[in-house]
């Protein structure tokens, strides 16, 4: 299992597009996601989950990786999460 | 409850006289409220299902059509809430949720929505706090889609249905279920939900106002189709007035019936071709038996409307064909898709003005390749060389130019696959658009004939939404500036030897049959359910004399005065059958 602190970077926070393109990431991977906030845990493949979080900018998000192929599946996300989702 | 007889006025958009129970049929705004009784969890689940399968198509069959139409940030939040649809693990928590709690599927999943919803607007930033309306155009599409298909198989067969307003895509949807009559309170008697109940033979009144909210499910009504009345609880005596009428409507529908095997000619013997206006193809069997005329248009929206997308060219082949075998030696003239952007464009997407938006043949040409489709599927129902194919809302000559070059890609498209069909198929246009009036003859150099729409032809050249009710008396058919306009259009045409003929609303008025041959139209395409009383018409006057009123019409200047002359004339003929 892996786990990594990281931070919402973007103006706009977690909102519907960032939250899809998540949930479409972690769908291609078998290892188990989860994401912690405020001790509060959602499943991220789950866009109703992640959208749940209401997530804005400098938030501090856990993301827990667990299954076979976790360290792809975390490099990718944390990466996602690392470029501000590809936003200002 | 109370039993009193009442009467509500509307407008008559449909013949005919029904008695039955009524039936409300709550369009979505107000269905959500309704408290549904909960019928078993494996039942709510299998709703619930198809429901999220229903909205996926929907919002796939919007992102396909619309992805040219929209900016990156919506057609990204079509996407996100196609991901929404595709949550397993919402879907899963509701249905053992429903499971558990016995509850109905749309309260449950109103619930999960709301604690997102909740969840966002704690949420300090603006930003997020936005975001609850794309969750709520889903929420909105999931429930509708849930509340549709139990609304259709809760509604009662052989009832008088009454709504706000109905879409064609109800209308149609309700022609499957036996309906006695229709009554709205929105609409005008060239609306939509109109001229679909006039082409199923269904009475129907509309622009009732709140008609709606005074009658409830259950309750008895007569409707009049013929006068534009309701009558709520109606009393012995009203019911047996009524019957006697619905003799007397017989007789004369039987006597009409008489003319059927007699041609359509004036009394001094000028030809007029009558054919038929038609929407579906159960209607072609009675009209080919009874009728056996050409069919002068025929819309092909309903199949958007019935498979929810463009059909393809299979699908589309076999109506045309079907069409084409039934009506021979009869000619058919098809329309292509007359659809309007507000059929297709998502609720935040739409235009402020469909009526001049993208619609007709702007989506067409914009979306070449269903188009082309369309055109070869007509191609190949053409074998027997009796088809034409007609453009919806032309305004420039250039459409007309540009269409012509995709029916001739179709043609080697057919070449390559060896299919067999009519090289020297007809392309003619819907003449509805005031630009096609002002330069009728150089429309008449591209165009292989003209059909006068005049429902369109009336409201862009007067200004008018039929369909708005504080308006609508603005909608003048016989205005002269419509006359003019159809006098320019027969001029225009002629001078290139091009044939015209008129298949609005019109050519279904009996007041308008005069004018309309004075004027020069030699063809006539009419609702079925008018033929045979329009042939009446034409065989009880003379040419010589229909001429000589087109030319005292044109020569008056208000729509009062010509309405008056021309109804005076029908009234001297109405009701002798000859």
């Amino acid at each position: 299992m892996i786990e990594k602190k990281v931070r919402i970077i973007n103006k706009a926070g977690m909102h519907t597009r960032p939250a899809s393109q998540l949930v479409k990431i972690a769908a291609k991977y078998k290892a188990d996601f989860y994401i912690i906030k405020d001790g509060f845990q959602i499943n991220g493949k789950s866009i109703i989950g992640v959208m749940s979080l209401a997530a804005e900018e400098g938030s501090e998000l856990t993301l827990k990786f667990d299954g076979p192929d976790e360290k792809s599946a975390a490099s990718e996300i944390i990466k996602f999460f690392e470029e501000g989702f590809g936003e200002p | 409850m109370e039993t009193e007889e009442k009467i509500y006025k509307g407008l008559p958009a449909s013949k005919g006289i029904a008695i039955g129970e009524v039936f409300v049929y709550k369009t979505e705004s107000h269905y959500y409220d309704i408290k549904d009784k909960f019928s078993d969890p494996a039942t709510e689940i299998s709703d619930y299902e198809s429901a999220i399968r229903n909205s996926i198509k929907e919002l796939n069959k919007i992102f396909n059509l619309a992805k040219e139409k929209l900016d990156d940030t919506n057609l990204q939040i079509f996407d996100a809430q196609l991901t929404f649809l595709y949550d397993d693990l919402l879907h899963s928590k509701i249905k053992q949720r429903i499971l558990q709690e016995n509850k109905p599927a749309h309260i449950v999943f109103s619930e999960e929505i709301k604690k997102l919803e909740d969840a966002l607007m704690n949420a300090n930033d603006d930003h997020l706090r936005e975001r609850v309306n794309d969750i709520e155009d889903i929420k909105n599409r999931v429930l509708r889609n849930l509340n549709k298909g139990r609304l259709f198989s809760k509604i009662k067969e052989n009832a008088i249905v009454v709504a706000r307003n109905l879409t064609p895509a109800d209308t149609i949807l309700f022609s499957n279920r036996n309906l006695l009559g229709i009554a709205t309170d929105l609409g005008g008697i060239n609306s939509h939900v109109s001229i679909i109940s006039r082409s199923l033979k269904i009475p129907a009144v509309v622009g009732m106002h709140d008609i709606s909210v005074h009658i409830s499910s259950g309750d008895m009504a007569l409707i009049d189709g013929y006068k534009g009345v309701l009558i709520k609880n109606p009393s012995e005596n009203t019911i047996a007035g009524y019957t006697e009428k619905i003799k007397q409507n017989l007789e004369f529908e039987k006597k009409l019936e008489e003319l059927e095997k007699l041609p359509s000619e004036t009394k001094d013997g000028v030809k007029i071709n009558l054919s038929v206006n038609l929407e579906f193809n159960d209607e072609i069997d009675y009209v080919t038996a009874h009728f056996g005329c050409d069919v002068g248009l025929y819309r092909t929206e309903h199949m958007f409307l019935e498979y929810g997308d463009f059909p393809d060219e299979e699908t589309q082949y076999r109506q045309y064909k079907f069409l084409a075998e039934h009506v021979y030696p009869g000619k058919v003239t098809i329309r292509t898709f007359d659809i309007g952007g507000d059929k297709i464009l998502p609720e935040h997407q739409k235009e402020l003005n469909p009526f001049l938006g993208w619609r007709g043949i702007r989506i067409s040409l914009d979306k070449e390749d269903i188009l082309q489709t369309q055109f070869k599927a007509i191609l190949r129902a053409s074998t027997k060389g009796n088809v034409k194919i007609m453009l919806p809302l032309v305004s420039s000559v250039d459409e007309v130019i540009k269409s012509r070059k995709i029916l001739l890609k179709a043609m080697e498209k057919l070449d390559e696959s060896n299919f067999k069909y009519d090289r020297n198929i007809k392309l003619g246009i819907m003449a509805e658009v005031p630009s096609v009036v002002f330069m009728a003859e150089d429309f008449a150099d591209v165009a292989d004939f003209f059909s006068i729409g005049t429902n369109d032809l009336i409201q862009y050249t007067l200004a008018v939404d039929r369909d708005s009710s504080l308006v609508s008396h603005l909608y003048q058919k016989f205005h002269p500036s419509v006359l003019k306009a159809i006098k320019a259009l027969v001029d225009g045409a002629a001078s290139k030897g091009i044939p015209v003929n008129v298949c609005g609303e019109m050519s279904s008025d009996p007041c308008a049959v005069a004018l309309l041959i004075g004027l020069g139209i030699k063809e006539l395409s009419v609702e079925p359910i008018s033929f045979l009383r329009i042939k009446n018409i034409i065989r009880q006057i003379s040419y010589t004399h229909a001429c000589e009123i087109a030319e005292k019409a044109l020569q008056m200047n208000t729509e009062n005065e010509i309405r008056n002359y021309l109804c005076e004339f029908y009234n001297e003929i109405k009701t002798e059958v000859n």
